[in-house]
Formats: C-alpha cells, structure tokens, sequence
C-alpha cells in the first residue's frame, strides 16, 4: 500500500489540469488492469471482466484531480499571483513551498510581510489568498519566457509515515483511489459473475463534471463512490467528524441507495468490517451526488475515508481505514455478484 | 562545510549541540585555540600581532518549538522558541525531539470554519502537532515534554540565484565567520564566537562578551528583507540581491560611526556591493557586544532574508558571498580603522 500510494499522490493533476497526470496514471491501469482507456476530459477507466455476456456492471469511482492554484498575475517585480482550483485553505499557504507548472517547471515558496511592517490590527488577521503571492526569485522579465497567467500550480507537500497515519498533499482523494486498487487486488483473484469498472474521475473538486460523463459513458447497475470525509481533529467538533483509524465511513441518506446500504451494512457486520456511520440529509459533495441522476438513474453507495486537515498539504489519514474501505468495497461487490439481482 | 549542511542541522535556541559539534569539527585545524563556554558558545581563538581584540560572532540557534504538553489524544502542545509569526505555522511540516520524529501542525478543515475563524489568526497556543499517534501512550513513547521540534524544510536553489531553507537566519553568518577563521590574517587577536540563543534574548553573546571584552565587535546576521509582494518600498529594510545590509542605528544599539565609515570603505576598495539597514527597529547581539565592560566599537554585517523566521527563508547565494568575503576583508584589515 506504502508504494501505491506514493504513486499515486506523486501524480500531477490539478483541477481542470489532469492531463498532466493521466498519461502516468493510465500507465498504473495498464499494470493492474483490463480495457483501459481515457475519455475526452481525462477520466482514466479500467475493467475486471468475468467473461459473460452482457454481464451486470459495478462502478468504482473515486476522483484523482487535486486542489492546487493557477496564476492569475505576474506583477512588475517578478511576484506571482494565484486563484485557488479547488477550494485550498489559504490559512496554509504562507510558508508552503509550490511549483509553477509552465513552459518550465518554476519552483517558488509564499512568504508574507514581515510581521513588523504590519499593524497591530492586520497582525491578527489570517491572510487571504489575495494579499499572497509566490516568491519565484526570478524577475518579471525572467519569468516571461518560463511562465504565463492560466499556469497551473501544484503546491508540495511529499508523503511521509507517521505510526500507523500516511501524510500527503493530495490524499482527497488518492487515498480513494488507492482504496480501489486494493479491492480491484481482492477482486481479481475472485470468480465474478459481474464486470468491474474503475473510474478514476476528474475535476471533482471544480464541479463533478468527470463523474457526470464517465458514469454515462459506463453505465453501470451500481456505482460505489469512494471519497474521503473529515477526520476528527482537536479542534473540530466530534459530530461534524468521524473517528480516524476506526475503519471506513459509511454514508446514509437521500444520495444512497437505501436497499444496497443496508445489505452493505449487514456485510460489514459479518464479516467484521470496521465501520462508521455518516448521515448526510441531502447532496454528500460527492461525486455520488451526480452519478446517482445519470441516465436514468444509478444506484449509489458512498464510502469514505476519514482525513485530517482536508485541502491542505498536511493531508492526514490512517492506513487501516483504506484498507477497511478496500476491504468492505471487495466484500460487498463480491456479495453482489454471488447473489445476483442487479438489474430488475 | 556547505551552507546546506549547515541548514539542515537542527539548532533551537537552548539545543545548539549538533550545530556546536559540526562547527568546531569543521574550525578546530585553523585556529590557536576552541573551546566551549559554560553557556554553549564555542569561541574560537586565533593570535594576532597586535594587542587589541576583535570579537567576531554569529549565532548558532535558530527559532522553532518546544514540546509543552501531550494531549489525552496523542497530540503535542507546544510552544514558539523564538520570534515566529503563527501565519506561517499553519500546515508546516516539522521534527520533533533526539529521534526527529515527523510531524505536522494540523488545523481542522476550512470546511468547518465559520467566517469569523477564517479571518482572524490562529493562536499558537490553539495550535498542536500531529504525529500520527493513536492515543498518549504511543505519543510519549515518542515525544517527551521539553523536546524540541524544528522546522522540516529543504535547501533549494531556486530562481535567480536564489536559494531557501530554514534556518538562513544566522547559519549565513556562521559559514561567513567560518571563513574568516579559514582565510583572515587578523592583525589583532581574533575571537570567533559562534553563540547559542540569540533568539530568546542574545542570552550567548552577552556572556561571551564578559569574558572576551573586544576592543571591536562585529555581528554576522541574517536579517529582515521586506521587498516583498506589494511592500512599499520605504518599509523593505532591505533589498535582496544587493549586498551585505550594514545597521546605523538599532533598537539595541548604535554602530560605530567610524567602523560603519570603514565597512564602506573596504567594500567599495574589493568592489563588493553594500547597503545600509534602512530601519531603527530589530536587535541583535550588537546591543550587547557594545555595551560590555568599559564599551565597545561595534558594527552589523548583514545577509538579507525574505521571509525570516520561517521554514521558507530566501537569501540570494551572491548576497552571502559578497558578506562572507567582506568579513575576511575587514578582518585582515581591522588595524586600518582610525578610532573615533
């Protein structure tokens, strides 16, 4: 899992740039699976076919584009400005270190006015991401040939272990999708009566566009959506959060499919899954919230993954808890298929 | 020893050893004499013919974090060592304690936030590290109170000849007296003190002052450059890429008018750029070196540094040359300046 996940979150991708990464992570398919392909907007498919005819299909879906910045403004001293793609916590920004992904690869670090040559009213304020720029140490007209407004940036943030815990740039929702490749492991090695397709998705955290087109295009009878969900942190509030390093997070409500979640939970349960809970009154923000309205309507289930810090660099989340959820998605599509009955 | 050896030492002020023991092994075939004071500052002799003393120096420490408490959680308490601005805080990545165990300074999602939280500033004392442990018990196995904890940043060249790391401030000056021990004949006796925790008070260089009592002191330093994004420009201190920074006036001390003339001086006489330190504010170990015994002449040589203070301090390699040879110059030539 350690190698994979490495892989994975080394990937390029920022929202609405993912082709930069899909050529390399088509490469990843390939090695593990069948029939890979890559649509039009760079969502990478790939299958585990039974052989049959016709054979009932499953989703699995999890999204591979990250949040990170695009230049938006080159000013006269060589500073560059930046929007967010995706929605990054600017609070994290200062001190980071990112790269500017142009005609070349331009690293720079976000400094900040020196504390002293600020207010005593502006010293307490957190900085927003306007008053931030990168620090390229190269000057307007150094830059002028290495870069351009529309770049994208990928903010660094490399993959360290720390006890049981993974902590990445990234991780929402590489993490997802290594949890994919793990059951996609299981899955093989099982005589299936249903085809696998693995969707990893585009664009997730812009608008859900890559889920909306991949699940029409494939079609499936199920779809399981893997995403991750807030981690409990000190400071966050225990019921807006799930517990980490407890197993993965089952979703309920208006998005999911009430019959597969409950023979899901009975799953789990059996074959002693640790799970979670979370209830979510109505859209998940989720790639579920699309696909379940695609054609004339898919079947969802929503797993996720608890992390730590979400849209920051600091993306911190529990090695058990992907394999929990690689392990509950392998149980219930092998469920699934053994007992028939995906399309009425 | 590279500068980028010298960065990635750990040294927060009060746990200078591992920057101590790479310093001394790298000085001890140059000079007359090394040794380490009661407070940890290693001061490094070298015989002139003349019997006046020159104190060079340049701090060893660098600001980071102590470890004050463990949660029920596993998760660390902490606190500032040093001048750090909680901004740069959030998210960074650091290592903690003898075992330099990985951790992160975490914030819950923005998700969560309201937007009264997103504007104000988190306090450091809100804030707490992550080091993946599942409960106390496994975090003290790994962290004890009193650790401390550095940042976990890279040295990268970058840019226009630029460079980042942690710890520019004052590793810059201790590759410059470095240098000056490797290469100065100092006509007088030269004290080379590489101090320990200048940044919780220049507790190191006022004892090491005591029991040199220069007749000339000079501070290496890595100081404040605020030409950064939209900064106006009477506000930059300092402008990157255009020389060693030399003070007039600061909150802790007045520099020589005579020694500053002859920093001019000899720069203009080798071609090395130079600037003054536009700003009245700031201290450094000056204040002390000036004021001990009977007094001194002192002076500040400076290598500017965006962004100081933080895991991403910037310097431009040719600012820390210009300020490492001006150092070996003026050391040769101190006999040169005319008392006031």
């Amino acid at each position: 899992m350690e190698g994979l996940l490495e892989k994975l979150c080394a990937l390029q991708g920022v929202s609405g740039f993912e082709k930069m990464g899909s050529h390399a992570l088509g490469d990843l398919f390939r090695a593990k699976l069948e029939d890979v392909w890559e649509d039009r907007l760079g969502n990478v498919f790939g299958y585990i076919r039974c052989g049959k005819p016709n054979a009932p299909c499953i989703l699995l879906e999890a999204h591979y584009d990250m949040i990170g910045l695009i230049v938006n403004q080159i000013d006269d001293s060589g500073f560059v400005t930046f929007v967010s793609s995706g929605g990054v916590d600017p609070r994290i920004l200062p001190g980071s270190e990112v790269t500017i992904c142009g005609r070349e690869q331009v690293y720079g670090v976000i400094g900040m006015k020196p504390p002293h040559i600020l207010s005593a009213a502006e010293q307490k304020k957190a900085m927003k991401m306007t008053d931030l720029a990168i620090d390229t140490g190269f000057s307007r007209e150094q830059l002028a040939e290495k870069i351009q407004v529309g770049d994208p940036v990928t903010l660094s943030g490399p993959l360290i272990f720390m006890h049981d815990m993974v902590c990445s740039r990234s991780l929402d929702d590489r993490a997802g999708l290594a949890s994919l490749f793990l059951a996609a492991e299981q899955l093989k090695r099982s005589r299936l009566q249903v085809d696998i397709c693995i969707q990893a998705a585009v664009c997730e955290e812009t608008g859900q566009q890559g889920a909306r087109c991949g699940a029409f295009a494939v079609n499936p009878d199920l779809a399981i959506v893997v995403d991750v969900t807030h981690g409990a942190t000190p400071d966050g509030k225990k019921d807006r959060t799930s517990p980490v390093g407890e197993g993965t997070v089952v979703c309920l409500g208006p998005n999911i499919h009430r019959k597969h979640a409950k023979q899901l939970l009975a799953v789990l349960e059996k074959q002693h899954i640790p799970y979670h809970i979370e209830v979510e009154e109505g859209n998940t923000g989720t790639d579920a919230w699309v696909v379940q309205v695609v054609r004339g309507g898919i079947p969802c289930l929503l797993l996720s993954i608890p992390l730590k810090y979400m849209h920051t660099t600091i993306e911190t989340i529990s090695k058990n808890d992907i394999q929990a959820t690689a392990d509950a998605i392998a149980a219930y599509v092998k469920f699934v298929s053994e007992q028939g009955g995906l399309r009425q | 020893m590279t500068l980028q050896e010298l960065t990635m030492l750990d040294g927060v002020s009060g746990d200078e050893e591992a920057v101590r023991a790479a310093i001394w092994k790298e000085i001890a075939p140059y000079c007359d004499s090394v040794r380490e004071d009661k407070a940890g500052n290693l001061i490094a002799f070298k015989k002139g013919k003349i019997p006046k003393k020159l104190m060079m120096c340049a701090h060893m420490d660098e600001v980071g974090f102590i470890v004050k408490g463990i949660t029920e959680e596993g998760y660390l308490k902490f606190a500032a060592v040093g001048g750090i601005d909680g901004r740069i805080l959030l998210g960074q990545r650091v290592r903690v304690g003898e075992k330099k165990v990985p951790g992160v300074i975490g914030i819950k999602a923005v998700h969560m936030t309201t937007p009264e939280e997103r504007k104000t500033c988190v306090k450091i004392a809100d804030m707490y590290m992550d080091i993946g442990a599942k409960d106390k018990e496994q975090a003290e196995q790994a962290v004890s109170l009193g650790d401390y904890a550095a940042f976990d940043s890279g040295y990268v060249a970058f840019g226009d000849h630029k460079i980042k790391a942690k710890a520019l401030d004052d590793r810059v000056g201790c590759l410059a007296l470095m240098q000056v021990l490797k290469e100065a004949n100092c006509p007088y006796d030269l004290y080379a003190v590489f101090t320990v925790q200048e940044e919780v008070g220049v507790r190191g260089a006022t004892v090491a002052a005591y029991q040199v009592q220069p007749d000339v002191g000079i501070v290496l330093e890595g100081t404040v450059c605020a030409d950064t994004y939209e900064a106006p420009e009477h506000l930059h201190v300092t402008t990157l890429g255009k020389g060693p920074a030399f003070s007039l006036i600061e909150r802790t001390s007045k520099s020589d008018k005579t020694l500053v003339d002859f920093l001019v001086q000899t720069a203009e006489k080798y071609n090395i750029p130079w600037q003054f330190k536009r700003t009245g504010a700031g201290g450094n170990e000056a204040g002390v070196l000036q004021q001990t015994g009977c007094g001194a002449q002192t002076a500040v040589i400076s290598v500017p540094c965006r962004y100081i203070h933080s895991s991403v301090s910037v310097a431009d390699e040719r600012d820390i040359a210009a300020a490492t040879r001006l150092a070996v110059k003026v050391a040769e030539t101190i006999d040169e300046v005319r008392e006031a």
